[in-house]
């Protein structure tokens, strides 16, 4: 039977498995499989995974109930062993990386922020700071024009609204980085010109959010903030970025 | 950006982890820790879903609907609208990067550059993608 993996806690973690659900159509238990000084939280693997809300949500709930019982360091969806052998075998292999990764990651959770802006307003704000565009509109408005005329403008207030995602994302980040411990850049998401994870300290993890919505407040009506967390340090799990 | 029009005023949401599945998919999905010599599922979606969102090309139609948005707007209200970018910018002029920098920390540099990066080419997606993908997404996420 396949082992499915969900994190890497030390030995001397909690543990306290039991209530806690895995993934697949009948949900797996947990156990704990020893490795050197840490221990890996694994499951029997269903025979077959997809990425379904179900198994998702398994996923990410068991992790944030070892973070929560101590450092965890997150595995990303769907890694899958041969058996629980190989898992104690690999990890013990790795164990200092792996040790060094859990301390750094101590009392810290991670806050992943997203941000979009409100599509009208940022329109309106690359139109009036940029007379050209302005004009171009006005003209467009009043004597409408050819295919090629209205794509090139379109093509240029495109530019200048990437423009725009690139100053604002900087600047918005540039805001939160002093209120964390380290960052990382998120995929890029559908929709959002910020995609960004934040590591903080637990108990600061409240101070961090009103930081996020006081940015929010700030931009109101031009854009929207959300922040997400306490979350599994999954964007620090591998190639933390400190700063 | 969004071409379909946002009704919300939010200022900023809050949700935690697993209350909302959705706008953490891609961290549970794209990061966390991978172990080299242990097998990833191979899941058809998930790679449709990473690719959706990266590799995305300007289009003439994205354009025309930049245009036609523009065209709408109602700019008597613009003496009102501008103001906000300059509460959360420190620099709103045009060609104002050389300005910018000298305000930024490092950090947030190293961010700018990333958004050099791959992450450019999805800035200009096409408006019609957007609906479909994520409709593709929470369909494989249901």
């Amino acid at each position: 039977m396949n082992s499915y993996l969900y994190g890497i806690v030390a030995a001397s973690h909690p543990k306290k498995l039991k209530g806690l659900r895995g993934i697949g159509p009948k949900p797996a238990s947990l156990r704990a499989v020893e490795a050197g000084e840490l221990a890996v939280v694994v499951s029997d693997a269903p025979a077959d995974i997809r990425p379904k809300r179900r198994d998702l949500l398994a996923h990410e709930v068991a992790l944030e109930a070892l973070c929560e019982q101590g450092p965890t360091l997150p595995m990303r969806f769907g890694v899958l062993a041969d058996d629980d052998e190989s898992v104690a075998r690999e990890v013990s292999a790795e164990q200092d990386r792996y040790r060094k990764l859990l301390s750094d990651l101590h009392g810290r959770i991670e806050m992943n922020v997203k941000a979009t802006h409100e599509q009208e307003a940022v329109l309106r704000a690359v139109l009036t700071e940029n007379d050209d565009l302005m004009r171009s509109n006005e003209q467009l408005r009043e004597r409408g024009g050819d295919y090629e005329t209205r794509a090139r403008f379109g093509e240029m207030v495109a530019a200048a609204v990437a423009d725009r995602e690139q100053h604002d994302a900087a600047n918005i980040v540039a805001r939160l980085a002093p209120h964390a411990l380290a960052q990382s850049g998120g995929p890029a998401v559908d929709g959002c010109f910020v995609n960004h994870s934040f590591l903080v300290d637990r108990e600061s993890a409240e101070e961090f959010e009103a930081v996020v919505r006081k940015v929010g407040e700030m931009g109101r009506g031009y854009l929207r903030v959300q922040v997400r967390g306490p979350l599994p340090p999954y964007s620090f799990a591998g190639t933390a970025t400190g700063d | 950006v969004t071409v379909a029009t946002q009704q919300s005023n939010r200022g900023a949401q809050r949700g935690s982890g697993s209350g909302s599945l959705y706008d953490i998919l891609e961290l549970i999905l794209d990061k966390g820790l991978v172990i080299d010599v242990f097998v990833r599922v191979s899941l058809v979606g998930i790679e449709l879903l990473t690719i959706d969102a990266r590799i995305v090309v300007a289009s003439v139609d994205t354009y025309l609907r930049f245009a036609e948005a523009c065209n709408r707007l109602d700019l008597t209200r613009a003496s009102n609208a501008t103001t906000l970018p300059d509460l959360l910018g420190d620099v709103t002029e045009k060609g104002a990067k050389g300005k910018t920098k000298g305000a930024l920390t490092g950090a947030a540099e190293s961010f700018a550059e990333q958004l050099k990066g791959p992450s450019n080419r999805e800035r200009d997606t096409e408006d019609a993608e957007r609906p479909r993908s994520r409709s593709r997404r929470s369909s494989r996420s249901e």
